[in-house]
């Protein structure tokens, strides 16, 4: 006799513990950034490239117009309501505007007011009933830095630019390139502790440099950074089984054996430049929103914004700061052109560029000098979280049409 | 008369070329930086009330 069997009563399910790294849900508002955050000044291009003639830029995924007119910068949504031709092919028929190159509308650069239609005859109807997107404009520092916001009063340019910049004079250089790979891997990459030692130990800047194996480091807050503060450096390993691992070689320059949280490699001993002692930093690199990298050597500043253009793509801004005057900013010239573009904001920087380029995350699994991802990250959800309130309260500057 | 050795110059020869390679070196290096968006300036900051 054959019993039927009854089915099996399945154990109560488990609730199914879900994988860490599968996903950025816990950080909703860096997730949903793909095209970067809205509400701060970005650096676009340098001064001097933007002259009378209309340039197209794209900014966190909205195209613009940058136009010089009477010595000033303007910058206009880069599409004309009639018929979504690029403003950026047009011409400046009349001081103060920007005329679109297919039906000749024309807009006050100042206000974004359509002002004439020049085939619909001066007495137009559609006139002072458009207004086209503008965006707030500041020159500083010889570059061109623009507020992509919805409208609302922008906070002033000083508040997001580095401390130290208000603290002396100094000579800057930098390179402006668009590069492959979405703007918050870049940031990532940056401030990342673990892969400068091993990615970058065959980069040319690092040639006569030993650069450690591993570290130890601790994050720390202050103000709106976050520091690397480094807490055990290590330069050769024994690896059970495997062998020894160092970065080593007869040709570099042998490290300190202590810690260091200012300077690189190799810089101990080397004066710290006033104006840099006086920032009291507590660690050598330290990240800040909307995605700005510091990194502090005892004699320059080395700084990196990764600008949000399109999805998948960034702007890198790498500048590099020595706090000198006159004459004796000469040899800054000499050093940045002869060498710094080409092996540090070059070829080190480009190994960067590799890397983000290939980036794909989430999904992801994380390891322990990944903290250094996990600070940024939340430090861009706290931060975003106050950054919005405080935007929305603010008073606006401009309705436009969309 | 005597000629000049080999891969010799007279001194304005020698301070021509010299000023030739220092401008050639000047377009280049200028070239490359308009070429790679690379720029080096001063920033002088306004003197403080305190100065």
């Amino acid at each position: 006799m054959v019993q039927a069997q009854q089915p099996q009563a399945s154990p109560p399910s488990q609730p199914k513990r879900r994988r860490p790294g599968q996903d950025w849900k816990a950080w909703p508002q860096y997730d949903a950034a793909e095209l970067g955050l809205r509400g701060y000044w970005y650096p676009v291009t340098w001064s001097s490239k933007v002259t009378g003639t209309p340039q197209r830029q794209t900014l966190c995924g909205e195209k613009l117009v940058l136009i010089r007119d009477g010595g000033e910068v303007y910058a206009l949504a880069d599409r004309c309501p009639h018929r979504g031709v690029p403003l950026s092919l047009g011409r400046q028929e009349f001081p103060g505007t920007l005329t679109c190159a297919y039906h000749g509308w024309t807009f006050d650069l100042e206000s974004g007011k359509l002002c004439a239609v020049l085939t619909d005859g001066p007495k137009s109807p559609i006139c002072g009933k458009v207004v086209q997107k503008t965006h707030p404009v500041e020159e500083r520092h010889g570059i061109v830095w623009v507020y992509l916001g919805d409208g609302e009063e922008p906070h002033p340019l000083d508040e997001q630019l580095p401390e130290e910049w208000r603290d002396g004079s100094f000579v800057l250089g930098g390179s402006m390139q668009d590069r492959r790979g979405d703007w918050r891997y870049a940031c990532e990459n940056g401030f990342d502790e673990g892969h400068a030692k091993y990615l970058h130990r065959t980069s040319l800047w690092r040639l006569f440099r030993t650069m450690p194996t591993w570290n130890i480091t601790s994050i720390e807050r202050q103000g709106r950074w976050i520091h690397r503060v480094q807490k055990e450096v290590h330069f050769r390993d024994e690896h059970s089984g495997l062998g020894v691992w160092t970065n080593y070689r007869w040709w570099k320059k042998k490290p300190p054996e202590r810690v260091f949280n200012i300077g690189n490699v190799g810089d101990l001993g080397k004066p710290v430049h006033p104006v840099i002692g006086r920032q009291e930093f507590p660690g050598y690199t330290s990240i800040s929103v909307p995605g700005v990298l510091r990194v502090v050597y005892p004699d320059f500043i080395h700084y990196e914004w990764w600008v949000p253009t399109e999805p998948g793509h960034h702007r890198y801004v790498g500048i590099m700061i020595q706090y000198r005057e006159g004459l004796s900013t000469l040899p800054f010239y000499l050093k940045y052109f002869g060498g710094i573009r080409w092996f540090f904001h070059g070829q080190f920087s480009q190994q960067d560029e590799w890397m983000v380029g290939e980036t794909d995350a989430p999904p992801e699994r994380l390891y322990r000098p990944d903290a250094s991802l996990t600070a940024w990250r939340k430090l861009v959800e706290e931060t975003t979280t106050t950054h919005e309130a405080a935007r929305a309260a603010k008073a606006r500057r401009q309705d436009y049409d969309v | 008369m005597t000629s000049k050795g080999k891969g010799t110059a007279s001194k304005p020869a020698k301070g021509i070329f010299a000023a030739a390679a220092v401008m050639t070196a000047v377009v280049l290096v200028r070239w490359l930086g308009r070429r790679s968006n690379t720029q080096v300036h001063r920033v002088v900051l306004p003197p403080t009330k305190d100065a």
